[in-house]
């Protein structure tokens, strides 16, 4: 009881206050988002014409801003989501400063991108990237790659109908492993064999996505071949 | 005997009710904390259940076509200094949700766009460019944040509801009843006051 009515006096407070404020005289951008608060809440019927708080305005302090409609409700909950989006992103560009360095400092990379991971399980971005930094490392672990979980939840199960999703999943593998072997071919080094294991896999799983499209199979039949070539002898064409 | 019995009733009823109200007492106490638990959505905070939010919105955002739409909304006219936009998947669609960030703390005017109804506005701008459509934006969600970087406001409405809006096919009142919000109720009293 005592909270609601505290949630009562808080939203007459707020709507007096939205009232007294919002007739459009004050032209700052809070005073526009305030007016545009004051009229959707009239239209909403949160405040009747008069300014006072209605029912629903009561069950919208108690209860949030519950539509009934789930799509509205994430939209409306969607900060959450976009707060680990940024969070993981900025773990990712961590990582890369870190990969970065001369020489690269992958343990603090790994470091950040498991982090990323934890924050976003199905975000096939980050964990692209945290797999293709595994196999830089010559390490290659159950989650490693773009798994089949991960793929099939950003694209669904029907793989004919969602071609282009898995393309751009593997392309953009493929580009990272591309830079992960330059970052390890540097001063006539050798490349991590589970790199070049990465890059026929994904080279395989491009070629098979377009096998009724030679033009745009073509460069991953290219790299394909390339990476036959560097795993053909482990331990002498490639870092075992 | 007779007269024994109401002598030793009478303590035993007395126990009982102090069991049973306390019982009852104890009942209401547990059904208000369940009641505002729910209410205040602890169990989704405290990740005991899912929100509407971590199951439809937890695939991976479109990151590069956000970027190829935000340059589209600014050639549109609108100030895109301290716009975080981002694209994601609504799970179980092939459609996807538009969600910007205007944050005043880092730059942005609502005001630059020009325009006495800037909050329309930057969402018609967010589905009317050709980029909108090929990501298939269903939903627009703004989320604005003041000079303090305190967020104000969400607002969300249907991409149908604002093109239809855009287009004069609903009227403003139709328009608004579309829109959902939620906003940070502390934050607006406090800037309300500000303005008094």
């Amino acid at each position: 009881m005592q909270k609601s009515r505290l949630a009562i006096l808080l939203l007459t407070f707020f709507l007096g206050a939205l009232l007294l404020t919002g007739s459009g005289c004050d032209q700052s951008d809070t005073g526009l988002v305030i007016d545009f608060l004051n009229e959707w809440a009239k239209s909403k019927g949160i405040m009747n014409e008069k300014g006072s708080p209605t029912p629903a305005a009561i069950g919208h302090v108690l209860f949030g801003a519950s539509t009934g409609d789930d799509e509205a409700d994430a939209a409306i909950d969607a900060g959450t989501v976009v707060k680990s989006i940024r969070d993981a992103d900025k773990l990712t560009n961590k990582a890369n400063v870190a990969l970065n360095k001369n020489p690269p400092d992958r343990t603090e990379a790994l470091k950040d991108l498991d982090a990323a991971v934890k924050l976003r399980p199905n975000d096939w971005y980050v964990r692209n990237r945290r797999s293709v930094l595994l196999a830089e490392m010559g390490k290659a672990e159950s989650d490693n790659g773009p798994d089949v979980a991960s793929v099939d939840n950003a694209c669904g199960l029907d793989s004919n109908s969602n071609r282009d999703c898995r393309a751009k999943i593997y392309q953009d593998r493929l580009n990272l492993l591309h830079e992960s072997s330059g970052r390890q071919s540097t001063g006539n080094s050798l490349v991590s064999c589970y790199t070049v294991d990465e890059e026929l896999n994904n080279a395989s799983v491009l070629i098979s996505l377009y096998q009724n499209d030679p033009v745009r199979a073509q460069p991953y039949k290219e790299i394909h071949a390339r990476a036959e070539l560097m795993g053909r002898k482990p331990g002498v064409t490639c870092k075992m | 005997m007779i007269e024994d019995a109401p002598s030793t009733t009478p303590p035993k009823k007395k126990h009982g009710c102090l069991k049973a109200c306390g019982l009852i007492f104890i009942i209401l106490i547990l059904l208000i904390g369940v009641t505002a638990a729910f209410a205040f959505r602890l169990p989704q905070k405290y990740g005991l259940i899912k929100s509407p939010a971590q199951k439809l919105l937890s695939g991976t955002p479109d990151r590069a076509g956000a970027e190829v739409l935000l340059k589209e909304v600014q050639t549109a006219g609108l100030s895109t200094k301290g716009v975080s936009l981002y694209v994601l998947p609504i799970r179980g669609t092939d459609k996807t949700m538009a969600v910007a960030i205007l944050d005043a703390s880092q730059g942005f005017q609502l005001t630059s766009g020009g325009g006495s109804d800037p909050m329309s506005i930057t969402m018609t701008k967010l589905v009317a460019t050709k980029k909108a459509e090929e990501l298939k934006v269903d939903r627009v969600a703004i989320e604005y944040h003041d000079e303090s970087g305190a967020a104000l406001i969400t607002m969300t409405a249907g991409a149908d509801a604002i093109r239809g809006f855009a287009r004069g096919s609903l009227t403003r009142d139709q328009f608004m009843k579309a829109v959902d919000g939620q906003m940070n109720i502390p934050a607006v009293v406090e800037r309300s006051a500000v303005h008094f």
